[in-house]
């Protein structure tokens, strides 16, 4: 009975907001750490994923992303959207790994499309499979500096503001970078755009 | 309008933050050219599309994964992940090498003491009576002065 009880009520949705969660998670109540991973983990590892381009990389640093987002708890301000501080967590974290890896020049540089491909859902046609295995490339092909504003914009639904607190930028740069990571996709996409529509 | 700020517009409208009368510019921009209008379809067809990609999904032990790092206090990456750490790893593999190779020229090139020199050398520091001092002066004559 305890173990069916226990089970609803892990299905059943936290209707606590973020903050709340936070808020309660800095007064040790473990169950909100885990709503926290079970609400972000998704849009992190996606970010982190077309980032890093590797899904090793991205798994470890998912990880290390929420033992921060638990070790720095009590540095959250409730005030400010949860969202936009884990993607500060995870963005710095993914800007690091960039670093390494244009230092070391044996780690490869060469962007992997994200396995996108191998999702199953039941409207995929091999036409749009196709088209989102163009499209996912384009995406790793941008420059990370332009890639990231421009996924946090696109697939988060970030404003502006929140995508310049996030990557610690002014508005006006975050506004000039997505332009150009459009610039670069519509160039990178002209020859496919026709059969897209 | 020049094309290249119809571009920024665009992107600005696909995002909702262009004001009204940006939106008016732009429209009327497009009206006359049809570069900037196909740019402003594909924008928003890719917009769309990005929006619509899949969501990769991590691993369904993750919550697992994280409390077993925290319980290790496993919370950073690898030394050798971290660029400054890693940065000094990476100069002291070129630093303590050229030391060795320097410090065994030295063994091999420089002239070795032998023990018997050694030991001579220790005896005549034995031997070493030093003078008194009127012996360092020089003795008085007419010519000094």
């Amino acid at each position: 009975m305890g173990v069916l009880v226990s089970g609803i009520m892990k299905n059943k949705r936290d209707a606590r907001t973020d903050s709340e969660l936070m808020v309660d998670l800095c007064r040790g109540d473990e169950n909100a750490f885990g709503e926290v991973m079970r609400r972000f983990s998704k849009p992190v590892y996606s970010l982190l994923l077309r980032m890093l381009g590797n899904e090793d990389d991205a798994e470890e640093m998912l990880q290390i992303t929420f033992c921060r987002v638990y070790r720095y708890r009590s540095n959250y301000d409730p005030e400010r959207p949860l969202v936009t501080w884990i993607f500060t967590i995870a963005g710095n974290l993914a800007k690091k790994e960039w670093r390494r890896r244009s230092r070391w020049n044996s780690v490869p540089l060469e962007n992997t499309v994200v396995a996108s491909q191998d999702v199953d859902s039941p409207h995929s046609m091999e036409g749009s499979r196709d088209l989102n295995l163009k499209l996912e490339n384009a995406i790793s092909l941008l420059p990370p500096h332009y890639r990231m504003p421009f996924l946090l914009r696109e697939k988060e639904g970030l404003s502006y503001e929140e995508i310049a607190e996030i990557l610690k930028i002014r508005i006006g740069t975050v506004k000039s970078r997505i332009n150009r990571a459009r610039a670069a996709l519509r160039e990178e996409l002209k020859d496919v755009w026709e059969q897209w529509r | 309008m020049k094309c290249s700020e119809a571009l920024e517009l665009i992107s600005l409208t696909i995002d909702g933050e262009a004001d009204s009368k940006q939106e008016r510019m732009l429209r009327f921009h497009i009206n006359g050219c049809a570069s900037c209008r196909r740019a402003l379809e594909m924008s928003r067809t890719i917009s769309t599309a990005v929006a619509s990609l899949p969501d990769p999904q991590p691993s369904a032990d993750l919550e697992n994964l994280v409390r077993a790092r925290l319980e290790f206090q496993d919370y950073d990456t690898s030394p050798l992940e971290n660029p400054r750490r890693f940065l000094l790893l990476r100069r002291a593999a070129v630093v303590l090498p050229f030391a060795a190779t320097l410090v065994i020229a030295a063994r091999v090139f420089m002239p070795s003491v032998s023990p018997d020199t050694a030991a001579a050398s220790e005896v005549v520091e034995e031997q070493y009576i030093p003078l008194p001092a009127s012996a360092y002066t020089r003795p008085v004559t007419l010519t000094t002065f």
